[in-house]
């Protein structure tokens, strides 16, 4: 994608659908993405890169990603990461904020002006650091769900998906364990809807890099020994889709809670999770293999 | 709004309307979590759930916060059916993330069915609320069979009544304003209405049906792009406003601090409609809007408002403002159906009135004559 064309004095072109959109806009009125990716990828003067982040409802999409960025941030693992823009660092200071007090964050809302954007600069230290910039969405799970149920329900997860030069696809692994088929039937689904976008030919792979990361591995520590193992024996159906279809595929098992309590009281009907300490583990990975690839 | 006076012009009863239902909230189930439709009928086409999805509130989507909250939403889909969202918090959401559960009732109307609830979504709403249960809201079924809707139905419990006391002055020029962009077919954000719903009654009530048959709206709902509505009620921070100014082409008309009254090519309608407001006839204008199926440009409304406010004059009328009222439109040619009945309601007025001034002539001149022979 060329954000040399991507502006003029008239309109400025939006990074993600490229629809036109005046000047002063400050949201893409065709997907709401925001317009400021495009200034600051002119201002760096290279494409940045999309890596989309996916995964059904509640599977702990704003939690890695927040924790993610504050890694980076914090210069975890010889990276370094500079947010592009105060809005980059919106969606970490929520999770923070929020895990600091022993919350969860708030749910993702479908409506995609309400998603939070991040746009950062990202190198690992090394003798010739390269600096990558990405752009990696916080999008809502039942938003992904809609779209691979009925394509074109939401045209921006069609097109993010099409401009992605990685995907991480997290998945329930204490579902999984639990013996759910649930995150083995939506991650087949979304490994298919990407098949159907990507493929050129029947028998040619895929080879954009696909980073699943099996979340909430803390339910289910035999997940960390073999994460490839985990999924043969837990997400069979996704393992198949991954091994025929996919030339470029890695497994990760990722936990963010140290431990976990559920709050109630007399008068509710229902049980409200509590996150009582984090205790990071295999957050950095999934991306650090992304970034490799790239 | 008086449900009772206007007729379909095949002339079929009004008795009921069909109506296509779903549900569109977040429960978890068997084959999934999280915001989508989680029952439907049968007769809901997959192009139309589409865009239910895409329209539909989701997670923190009502204005208020709390857990009586309610929204609508009214929209014509490609199909050219008309939908309607009835959106109320339900309980905290299963993954107790903060904030309530949205439980979203969706009807689905063909044109006919529609129109016989006089193209308000209003009037669907009260129709559809005994259907939507205790049980429906805390356990949604997994299918769902079309609904009838009655063509006259109650007021809905807890809903503020139609005041029969007339709004302040200040509220009925905010009206006029906000009626005259949706009859310009501006769109239209309003907010911090202070009663958003009956203010949306009023406008409704004043709103031709051929502007109602294809106006979108919504009350109570977060503003989003993906619900690009006609007019929209809704609370938003002054920077989000200047947002949506920026990047939508809407009006923004803030309830506590309105823009000066301009000129609109609607004056004659407008001003129609607010005196017959101030002295409380809402149900009048109602039951006229409502018959106007074809009539939504200015002039055709100003002739309209002309002709009813002349059938009103002939009441009181004498003998020389019978005959110049008469002359006027003695050579009208009705330009619609509801206009040739209203000129038909004028004649047999003017006949009624002359029949009337004879009869006190007649009677003033027997008066003479008994107290000449007295």
């Amino acid at each position: 994608m060329s954000t040399a064309a991507a502006t003029s004095a008239e309109y400025t072109s939006c990074l993600i659908c490229e629809s036109r959109n005046s000047p002063e806009s400050i949201l893409c009125q065709q997907c709401s993405a925001p317009l400021a990716l495009v200034h600051e990828a002119i201002a760096q003067e290279r494409d940045p890169q999309v890596v989309s982040i996916l995964g059904d409802s509640n599977v702990g999409k704003t939690v890695y990603l927040g924790f993610l960025l504050d890694m980076l941030s914090q210069r975890a693992n010889d990276f370094e990461a500079v947010p592009r823009g105060a809005y980059s660092v919106d969606l970490q200071q929520t999770v923070i904020s929020h895990m600091a007090y022993r919350m969860f964050p708030p749910k993702t809302p479908m409506e995609s002006h309400e998603w939070k954007w991040t746009y950062y600069q990202v190198c690992k230290r090394a003798r010739t650091p390269k600096w990558v910039d990405l752009v990696m969405p916080d999008m809502a799970g039942e938003a992904i769900a809609a779209e691979v149920a009925t394509p074109s329900t939401f045209r921006i997860i069609q097109n993010l998906l099409s401009k992605s030069a990685g995907l991480l696809l997290l998945v329930d692994a204490a579902l999984a364990a639990n013996g759910s088929a649930q995150p083995d039937f939506f991650a087949l689904k979304m490994m298919s809807y990407i098949d159907t976008m990507f493929a050129r030919k029947r028998k040619k792979r895929i080879g954009m890099p696909v980073a699943i990361v099996l979340t909430k591995a803390d339910y289910c520590p035999e997940c960390f020994d073999s994460p490839r193992r985990f999924a043969e024996a837990n997400l069979n159906r996704l393992w198949n889709m991954c091994e025929t279809r996919f030339a470029n595929v890695e497994f990760f098992a990722c936990s963010v809670v140290g431990s976990l309590a559920y709050a109630t009281t007399e008068d509710e009907d229902f049980v409200t999770p509590v996150p009582l300490h984090t205790a990071l583990r295999g957050v950095l990975e999934p991306f650090e293999w992304i970034t490799r690839q790239l | 709004m008086d449900h009772t006076a206007a007729v379909d012009q095949t002339g079929a009863s009004p008795a009921s309307a069909r109506a296509e239902q779903a549900i569109f909230t977040s429960i978890r189930s068997p084959m999934g979590r999280g915001y989508r439709i989680v029952a439907a009928s049968a007769g809901i086409l997959r192009d139309e759930k589409r865009e239910i999805v895409q329209c539909a509130p989701s997670h923190g989507s009502l204005c208020d916060p709390s857990p009586t909250a309610a929204g609508l939403a009214s929209f014509k889909l490609r199909s050219g059916r008309h939908c309607i969202l009835l959106s109320r918090s339900a309980g905290i959401e299963h993954t107790a993330r903060g904030g309530y559960r949205i439980h979203t009732h969706v009807l689905v109307m063909d044109p006919l069915a529609f129109r016989r609830l006089h193209c308000d979504p209003l009037s669907v709403e009260a129709a559809a609320l005994p259907a939507i249960t205790e049980d429906l809201l805390g356990s949604p079924p997994t299918r769902l069979d079309p609904l009838l809707l009655a063509g006259q139905p109650k007021q809905p419990a807890g809903k503020e009544a139609d005041a029969v006391v007339p709004p302040l002055t200040a509220d009925v020029d905010c009206m006029m304003h906000i009626l005259s962009a949706v009859l310009d077919g501006r769109s239209i954000m309003v907010v911090a209405a202070p009663v958003p719903r009956q203010t949306l009654r009023r406008i409704l009530g004043a709103a031709p049906m051929a502007v109602r048959r294809e106006l979108s709206l919504s009350y109570g709902l977060k503003f989003s792009p993906s619900r690009p509505f006609q007019l929209v009620f809704t609370n938003a921070e002054r920077s989000e406003t200047e947002r949506i100014v920026r990047d939508h082409d809407m009006d923004i008309f803030h309830w506590q601090s309105p823009p000066s009254p301009a000129k609109s090519s609607f004056d004659t309608w407008l001003r129609f409609v607010r005196q017959r407001w101030e002295s409380g006839r809402y149900d009048y204008v109602a039951r006229l809007a409502s018959r106007l199926t074809q009539e939504s440009g200015a002039h055709a409304l100003a002739q309209i408002a002309a002709l009813c406010a002349d059938i009103e004059r002939l009441g009181t009328a004498d003998a020389t403002a019978l005959e110049q009222l008469s002359q006027r439109h003695a050579r009208t040619a009705p330009v619609s159906k509801a206009h040739a009945r209203l000129l038909d309601e004028f004649q047999k007025a003017a006949r009624r009135r002359a029949e009337a001034l004879a009869q006190q002539e007649s009677a003033a001149d027997d008066d003479l004559a008994v107290t000449g022979l007295a």
